[in-house]
């Protein structure tokens, strides 16, 4: 349950804007533009332009696309995350992850494909093969 | 030009030295104006519409409670001539003069009106009618839905649903950080905590269940549930909260819970 500055999540978290209780679901595509945090149930898709972070307690049976995240849970489905993944001992993730960086505790489970590059790097390669075979 | 108008009570002999007191002071500050003394709230609407049309008003004030304000703004909503709001929170301090920052004195009150400090604030569509502050919806397995592409249900049965347009004095700055009156959406704050009513949030334990955003919500109840909109008057639910409204201008103290 988030309880206001006292919840051990919200040391990491300054400002967030959408908070999942873990007695809330939500189902249905969720889109955010700031901080989510999510300890409840969630079906469907769930993007943020910034930080998500995945409690506990959380069941989350969706696509994630963010910034960062921080994931405690259990996850079922591809997780999207733009620069860095945290996974913390008891997370579990059934699904593909795309992510930059990836940092996992003892005890977290990825059942997927794990892969260490984002569309940002794919871009950037392809722009830089360009740019060799130009010199050429 | 100035134009004061005054809550019904305020004929009452009781408040004649204050009001007099107020009197002198907009008078001594260069702030007189027209005053419209409300026999009832049924003139308020068909005053504010006449007041709009002459566009001769520069600034009206509301010299009452909270739900002459919410009145007098949902009112001047849909008018295209809007003249900017003052408030004088004549009977103390109120939820909305609070998260608006303007002093229940007086003297402090007058001060702010005079400073002329103006923000936007987006009175919020619910059905047929408008709010200013908050609704709250007292039910057993509330639905929200916002932004017609999610859907919200609690696990615990009852659940108190607040729709936020205000930031309120009681609510950490976690919650009142995101809430603004001026941009097109509403915060909902889900407790399912069994409450009175959002003016008893104040308990320090108080726990947020859930904590969201939209610019549209609507709430459904198995059965239908008393919904409380700006804490003086009741509609039932379903429920439809739109934000696609006019902003107004409205002045504000410098202490205010909103940027």
């Amino acid at each position: 349950m988030f309880k206001g500055k006292e919840g051990a999540q919200l040391d990491a978290i300054k400002e967030p804007e959408t908070i999942i209780g873990p007695s809330m679901s939500v189902s249905g595509d969720f889109k955010g533009d700031g901080d989510v945090v999510v300890d409840g149930k969630v079906k469907g898709t769930l993007k943020t332009k910034k930080n998500v972070y995945v409690g506990e307690t959380a069941t989350i049976n969706a696509d994630i696309f963010a910034e960062n995240g921080t994931i405690a849970g259990t996850v079922t489905g591809k997780v999207t995350i733009k620069d860095r993944l945290e996974l913390v001992s008891g997370a579990k993730i059934t699904g593909d992850v795309v992510t930059r960086t990836i940092y996992m505790e003892a005890g977290a489970k990825i059942n997927g494909n794990v892969t260490m590059e984002t569309e940002d790097d794919k871009k950037a390669s392809i722009a830089t093969v360009t740019e060799e075979e130009k010199k050429k | 030009m100035y134009h004061y108008i005054y809550h019904r009570s305020l004929h009452d002999n009781k408040h004649l030295k204050k009001v007099l007191g107020f009197e002198n002071r907009i008078n001594a500050m260069g702030m007189r104006g027209k005053i419209t003394r409300l026999g009832n709230y049924s003139v308020l609407e068909e005053t504010i519409k006449k007041d709009s049309e002459a566009n001769k008003t520069s600034t009206l004030v509301v010299v009452g409670d909270d739900e002459l304000f919410s009145r007098t703004l949902s009112a001047l909503e849909p008018l295209y001539q809007k003249p900017t709001v003052g408030y004088i929170p004549f009977f103390g301090n109120t939820a909305m003069s609070i998260s608006m920052g303007i002093p229940c004195d007086n003297e402090g009150a007058v001060l702010t009106l005079a400073k002329r400090r103006t923000e936007n604030l987006r009175p919020i569509k619910i059905n047929d009618g408008f709010f200013v502050c908050s609704a709250v919806v007292f039910s057993d397995n509330a639905q929200i839905t916002i932004n017609e592409s999610y859907k919200i249900t609690t696990a615990s049965g009852f659940s108190e649903t607040m729709i936020l347009n205000l930031p309120q004095s009681f609510f950490s700055s976690l919650i009142n950080s995101n809430i603004n009156p001026s941009d097109s959406r509403v915060e909902v704050l889900v407790s399912c905590k069994k409450n009175e009513g959002i003016f008893k949030l104040n308990k320090k334990n108080q726990t947020i269940d859930g904590f969201f955003f939209g610019e549209t919500v609507t709430v459904t109840t198995d059965s239908v549930s008393d919904v409380l909109v700006d804490g003086f008057y009741k509609i039932k639910t379903p429920i439809t909260v739109n934000t696609d409204t006019n902003p107004i201008s409205v002045i504000v103290g410098k202490d205010r819970l909103f940027n």
